[in-house]
């Protein structure tokens, strides 16, 4: 296993630098201070103080303090901008070696129109000035500790949604921003971290190549790169949801980007913060009355774990324990030549609910900026985590134990014998995953208004893949060993130049050009062995049969950009842009892309006209382009090496379409955010529009012109439509105590408009076909099912050519959030949200799998008396078929069965989470705060009747990058209880 | 000095984001295979989609023997419908054309590889090497065997049209037409590949091999044709007779790779499926009976890996022992198949006697007693009996019961489920018939990727 660097070492240079941070520069004096609310007086804690044009800054701490030191003598201004209040200077002048003093008050300002933002724009940006809705997450306003990155975006703002999709250790979530703007491209987002563009898609999984039953062979999910981050480390999230904000980051954004900023020292002295977690995992029932647990927990369990004691009324599943530790320090010094920096690192492991399930992972990161001169500022920062996985075999495994259990006396084992299924767990399913980023950036300001950005990032992570099923296994008896060695990777290379320039009085422009180049490296090998001499620990090379796999793939996407922002008495904002862009899948003949961009925003609320006593509003609208790239063979007709009996041959491979090009996504959005009612009620509204032309679709080949792969070719069109709302509202405002609610409207209706000419075709377990959702749900609906009747499964409306019914998109349509936040004396505050999606179908393939193999299943349980009057052991009574319902003729006989009657709703709601935060800082000597927070995760939810068994949240598998939601024969995602104590000296 | 250098990275940059151009390896670009050192590979590749498309686990492979032998009653399903089973409509004997989707698709690349490579070669090669090159013999054979594959199990073909190019193969969306056109389109592949390899000159026993597999290929097709009335059964015998009893060609399979696996042999191996089984079949009472090696199955005490629906429940694993192994190749042609063409052409014309000595050829040399009838009618049930036994899983069942179900080929058939249910005994005569009115299918349905792709064919 080759390691990318030792955690020590990046410690030890972060370490190594600080002695910096002793170097001042002579001519300087200090500045001390108090920040208040002007509506309250009392003072504000943790709000950001910082010197314009100068980079020293801190933190005012107990009692709304400040100090700034080493600041060079003369007039200075001081900005200090805090969450929630209006940003606020003071102007003053420094002395030699002396201490200048000042009070700054702040105003209230809930929509934040000062605060800086930077995703999506070129350089810097404050929030009045951007045209789109950017939504933003801020882990000081997270009331529950996330558990990953996932977990921390999920249900956070509207138009992000967050799908789990598994309940085993080390899955990754689907994220969606507007649902879907590509039928055969990820949808996932583009992800930076402090400006470095990161890994976004799925790890690969740890599966058997070579056909072994088709890849299944393992846990069957899918490890997400996203929660390689700690979210300890994370400061805030900013997230842009399409095109109209992600122009310049190009072909690759037309999802989304969502930008994750991480934890920064200021000067001042160290702060140490340790936190510590404790909790455990637990299933909730997903099954019938009479099997909540589908036989993996029986409904009277008498006994314990069955992988411990494999008796007869044992569990399979388990409250999973769940820990990890974590501390940080940050702190640094000011004035030229000072540094700061922020360092952390955390330990978690995690068991899962099945008896093999573990997740052990180490994170650490080094985050260091030291300002070189007036001028010139350098931030470098590094993470580094190291991830450990054992998983139990699941999903749609033979060799699995979920099935097995599932299928019971009708598993591949012929017993539901617990001592039977428990030699299927005589098998080893470990991955590795090595995660290091490291990005360094460059700012340099020649003088006011001409600024310079240049970064460098690398994005390198490794993955080990080990799957053994050793010597002796009941299932493959000579054994099978797969190593597998992946390595993806991610240069990225990015410059921004801004001039501001004063065009009249009250008019200035902010003119920015700049390039990127983003260079995508994945490489895998891997070994195969079967059949082995005899037991103890195998190597391939041992192997009877052995073989061996690589691929390698690269992908450069690299373009530059323009854009101007117009800003008219720092109310009127207009920007304009375009990208130019080239990518390595591009067709030769393509060139280079333009994606242009307009956006305007207006705080109408700063008009002389408008009353204060009405709030602050801003209005906004944007409109922009982006793009998805082709595959990277897309574009070349090509032949497939094989081998035939020990000979080397080819068989047709793709087809090639020679003018491939980016699919390209325009989306125009309209909106508003308001703060009304004194600020006791804020509401962003936005509408959107998307409308993805050029759009790649796997267009099949005609089966007899002898090509077998789909070719992705620029055919269609497609659009989706909706709107997301956001309303937060104080309802009681006392001094000792106060209920916040809040709530968000998301809703998403996906069209396919046009096909070329392409007639309408399946790909990807979805439908598509003009005039329906992009991947629509397709299959035969029975109208009758709860009749005692021959099913009716006529399409009558929503029907494809061939009379297969549309039921709809797979993507649900509408999501909403619910918040409820009640504060109580003493600091203590309960919060809960709640979320709920609906609109979309799911195709329930685990139930058909079983009951198309005459699995007795709990969803006929009505049906088996009158087919097997003579119990479980009789022969089915064909007679007896009238007397059952029609959805019962269609899934419970098994001749019957068919995969495209099992499409159900798959609406539900969750209770995200429950959290209980109270202060505790009086209970620990020095401490400046301690927190103890007691929080339970999706507890409760709430399905639709028409899905009888399973979550909608269950779809494992390659889930992160599918289009299609698909149950199989999984677990859904456990509840988690965890009690955390934060600590900050 | 620092705006300079900045300046000058941006520079770069902004002249790097220019040069997107990479070369992935993987995939082979279509103009390598021109180059002669690719010649062999391009050749072989029509080997491999042959044997993918009869039933391998790569990852076009097809099924198309493991589904007509479970709708012909060569086996009977024991378990499994997805994955490495058998689904529920091939097990009613009924497939759709959505199921036949992976094997209509395979089937044509078994057909396209060699074809595209006869193209190439003839525009690669020289003339006179074109002539005699036995890599284009080999493509030839292949394309054959193909479109062979392909009338003996489709009900129905779709050949795409040729459009003149001589710098590259172009073809546009064929149109539905009988099954017959692949016999046609068969016998001038196999006639092709007979003048080249006899151009070649070549008599080493590999060429010879490959010249006798032409024979008997074409010899095949034509007594395809023959029952339909487009060819002369006189021609049938002239190939025939070129094909001496021991000779054989065969698809090859391979142990290094699963997705080279023999997929009737996987689908039953225990890994952890037991998708078939011999219990309830014809051969499952004649080989308890003669111990007929060609008709050879294993009993294992184990139950097969699901219920089976059509017979209420579990039945007993007994697997087909005729492929025993991954790597176990499956038949394309034989000269005891030429002494059975030899039979059915006497029966053809009346003539019995000579019919029963050429059936007996095979018997009396495993040593199984001769067939026995009393007038033709017997004898051609005795033919059809013998043919199901002698091509017993190879994906050749389907084609025979057609064609001679279509025009009324006297006697009787084999075939059916010998036991009703778990608790069934063996019958001794069928209780399903592949006769019966709306019975099973005697061949599958153009795959749905074809009506849904391809506008000619609604």
């Amino acid at each position: 296993m080759m390691r990318v660097i030792s955690v020590p070492l990046t410690v030890a240079v972060s370490v190594l630098c600080l002695p910096a941070a002793s170097r001042l520069a002579a001519q300087t004096g200090t500045i001390e201070g108090k920040v208040t609310s002007v509506t309250t007086g009392e003072p504000i804690i943790g709000a950001e103080v910082s010197l314009v044009g100068i980079t020293i800054g801190t933190r005012t701490g107990p009692g709304g303090t400040f100090t700034l030191l080493n600041v060079p003598v003369g007039p200075r201004e001081v900005r200090v901008l805090a969450i929630g209040y209006k940003v606020a200077s003071a102007h003053l002048v420094v002395l030699p070696d002396l201490s200048t003093t000042t009070t700054v008050q702040l105003a209230p300002s809930v929509l934040q129109l000062d605060a800086i933002i930077v995703t999506g724009t070129p350089g810097q940006a404050r929030v009045r000035e951007v045209g789109n809705s950017i939504a933003q997450v801020n882990l000081s306003q997270v009331k529950d500790p996330p558990a990953n990155m996932d977990q921390l975006l999920q249900a956070r703002a509207p138009g992000l949604s967050v799908m789990q999709t598994s309940g085993m250790a080390g899955e990754g979530a689907q994220i969606r921003l507007r649902g879907a703007v590509s039928v055969s491209q990820s949808n996932q987002p583009i992800i930076y971290v402090d400006g470095v563009r990161v890994r976004s898609e799925g790890y690969r999984r740890n599966r058997p190549p070579f056909n072994d039953s088709n890849g299944f062979r393992g846990g069957n999910y899918q490890a997400s790169p996203l929660n390689d981050i700690n979210p300890a480390d994370v400061d805030r999230v900013e997230i842009i949801k399409g095109a109209a904000a992600s122009t310049l980051y190009g072909t690759e954004a037309a999802a989304g980007v969502i930008q994750i900023f991480t934890k920064h020292g200021l000067a001042g002295t160290p702060r140490w913060t340790f936190q510590v977690g404790q909790g455990f995992s637990q299933l909730r029932p997903f099954g019938t009355d009479s099997v909540p647990y589908l036989n993996l927990r029986p409904a009277g369990q008498v006994h314990g774990q069955c992988h411990e004691a494999p008796v007869t009324g044992c569990s399979w599943i388990r409250n999973a324990y769940r820990q990890h530790y974590g501390g940080s320090v940050a702190g640094g010094s000011a004035g030229p030549n000072g540094l700061q920096y922020f360092l952390s690192a955390t330990s978690e492991d995690n068991d899962g609910v099945l008896p093999l399930d573990n997740e052990k992972k180490l994170s650490t990161r080094g985050n260091i900026g030291i300002t070189l001169s007036d001028n010139l500022r350098v931030e470098w920062n590094t993470a580094y985590s190291n991830t450990n996985l054992s998983n139990t075999p699941a999903g749609n495994n033979a060799h699995g134990l979920v099935l097995n259990v599932y299928r019971a006396e009708r598993n591949y084992r012929s017993s539901s014998d617990p001592a039977v299924i428990d030699s299927l767990l005589n098998q080893s399913l470990t991955t590795g995953i090595q995660r290091l980023i490291t990005g360094a950036t460059v700012t340099y300001t020649p003088f006011a208004g001409f600024s310079n950005r240049f970064t460098l990032g690398y994005d390198l992570a490794q993955q080990q893949n080990h799957n053994l099923r050793p010597f002796g296994f009941v299932a493959a008896p000579q054994g099978i060993l797969v190593e597998e060695q992946l390595r993806y990777s991610l240069l990225t290379a990015d410059y921004v130049g801004s001039l501001d320039v004063r065009l009249a009085p009250q008019l200035t422009s902010t003119l920015s050009v700049g390039g990127q180049a983003v260079t995508s490296e994945e490489g895998r090998a891997t070994a195969y062995g079967e059949g082995f001499p005899g037991p103890g620990i195998p190597v391939v090379s041992a192997a009877r049969v052995q073989l061996a796999g690589d691929t390698s793939l690269r992908v450069i996407n690299a373009g530059f950009f323009v854009q101007d922002v117009f800003k008219f008495r720092d109310r009127y904002f207009l920007t304009g842009g375009a990208r130019f862009d080239g990518n390595s899948a591009f067709g030769r003949s393509l060139g280079l892309q333009v994606y242009p961009k307009i956006s305007g925003s207006y705080v109408i609320s700063d008009e002389p006209f408008w009353p204060a006593s009405w709030g602050e509003v801003k209005l906004r609208g944007a409109l922009g382009w982006s793009g998805r790239a082709p595959g990277a063979f897309d574009a070349v007709r090509s032949w497939r090496p094989c081998v035939s009996a020990a000979q080397s041959c080819f068989l047709p491979g793709q087809v090639g379409d020679t003018l491939v090009g980016p699919e390209r996504t325009r989306e125009a959005e309209l909106g508003f955010d308001a703060a009304l009612v004194n600020n006791r009620v804020t509401v962003e509204a936005t509408w959107y529009h998307r409308l993805t032309t050029d759009a790649l679709f796997a267009i099949r080949q005609i089966p007899s012109d002898g090509w077998p792969f789909q070719q992705r070719s620029n055919v269609g069109n497609m659009s989706n439509t909706g709107f997301e709302i956001s309303l937060d509202a104080i309802v009681v405002n006392k001094p000792d105590w106060g209920i916040d609610i809040g709530g968000t409207v998301y809703t998403n209706h996906g069209i396919v408009r046009d096909l070329g000419g392409a007639v309408p075709f399946a790909a990807g377990g979805g439908w598509v076909q003009v005039g329906f959702a992009p991947m629509a749900a397709r299959g035969i609906i029975i109208n009758n099912p709860n009749e005692i009747a021959a099913p009716d499964t006529v399409c009558r409306s929503s029907c494809t050519a061939d009379g297969f019914h549309i039921f709809g998109p797979q993507q649900p349509t509408l999501v909403l959030g619910q918040v409820l936040t009640v504060r109580l004396p003493k600091g203590v505050t309960l919060s809960a949200r709640g979320e709920y999606q609906g609109g979309g179908w799911i195709q329930d393939g685990a139930s058909f799998n079983a009951l198309s193999r005459s699995v007795r299943w709990p969803t006929c349980a009505h049906a088996y008396p009158i087919l097997y009057p003579g119990g479980p052991t009789d022969s089915l009574h064909f007679g007896n078929i009238p007397q059952l319902t029609a959805r019962e003729r269609k899934e419970c006989v098994p001749s019957n069965t068919n995969a495209d009657t099992f499409w159900f709703p798959q609406d539900f709601w969750k209770l995200r989470d429950v959290t209980l935060t109270i202060p505790v800082g009086w209970a620990i000597r020095r401490a400046t705060s301690a927190t103890l927070i007691i929080t339970a995760q999706n507890y409760l939810k709430w399905v639709n009747d028409q899905l009888r068994l399973f979550d909608p949240e269950m779809v494992g598998r390659d889930a992160l990058d599918s289009q299609n939601r698909d149950i199989s024969e999984h677990i859904p995602p456990p509840a988690v209880i965890t009690v955390n104590l934060r600590v900050t000296f | 000095m620092r705006s300079t250098t900045v300046a000058t990275a941006a520079t770069l940059l902004l002249i790097a984001a220019c040069d997107t151009s990479v070369t992935n390896p993987g995939l082979i670009g279509d103009d390598a295979l021109d180059k002669p050192e690719s010649w062999s590979a391009v050749a072989l590749g029509a080997r491999r989609a042959l044997a993918d498309a009869i039933g391998s686990s790569g990852t076009t492979g097809g099924q198309l023997l493991y589904w007509g032998a479970a709708v012909s009653f060569e086996i009977n399903p024991a378990g499994s419908t997805g994955s490495f089973g058998i689904p529920t409509d091939v097990q009613t004997g009924l497939p759709t054309d959505a199921t036949m989707n992976a094997d209509w698709t395979s089937s044509n690349i078994a057909r396209y590889a060699p074809e595209a490579a006869v193209h190439r070669f003839r525009r690669v090669m020289p003339d006179t090497l074109f002539a005699k090159s036995l890599f284009v013999g080999q493509a030839y054979l292949y394309a054959g065997f193909a479109n062979r594959l392909l009338g003996e199990n489709f009900c129905q073909s779709v050949i795409p049209v040729e459009t003149p190019d001589p710098t590259q193969y172009r073809l546009s969306p064929g149109s539905l037409g009988p099954q017959t056109l692949y016999f046609q389109r068969a016998d001038t592949a196999f006639t092709n590949a007979i003048a080249v390899f006899i151009a070649s000159g070549l008599t080493d026993t590999g060429t010879t091999s490959l010249l006798r597999a032409a024979y008997a290929g074409r010899a095949s097709v034509r007594a395809d044709l023959a029952t339909y009335g487009l060819a002369q059964w006189a021609d049938v015998l002239t190939d025939a007779a070129l094909v001496p009893n021991t000779a054989v060609f065969q698809a090859p399979y391979a142990a290094t790779s699963p997705d080279q696996y023999n997929y009737l042999y996987w689908a039953r191996a225990n890994q952890s499926f037991r998708a078939h089984t011999q219990w309830g079949t014809f051969y499952e009472g004649y080989y308890r009976t003669t111990r007929d090696p060609r008709v050879r199955w294993d009993t294992t005490g184990l139950q097969g890996d699901a219920a089976v629906a059509k017979f209420g429940g579990r039945v007993p694993f007994w697997p087909e022992a005729k492929y025993a192994t991954t790597s176990a190749p499956v038949r394309l042609s034989s000269g005891w198949e030429m002494r059975l063409l030899e039979a059915e052409a006497a029966l053809v014309a009346g003539d019995t006697a000579t019919a029963r000595a050429k059936m007996n050829l095979r018997r009396t040399a495993l040593t199984l007693p001769g067939v026995t009838f009393t007038n033709l009618t017997e004898a051609w049930t005795a033919l059809k009996t013998e043919r199901a036994i002698e091509l017993w899983l190879e994906a050749r069942r389907l084609g025979d019961l057609r064609r001679w179900i279509d025009n009324n080929v006297p006697g009787g058939y084999i075939d059916g489920t010998y036991r009703g249910s778990v608790a069934d005994t063996l019958h001794a005569a069928p209780l399903e018939t592949m006769t019966a009115p709306a019975a099973r299918a005697l061949c599958f349905p153009v795959g749905r990727n074809e009506r849904e792709t391809n506008p000619n064919v609604p």
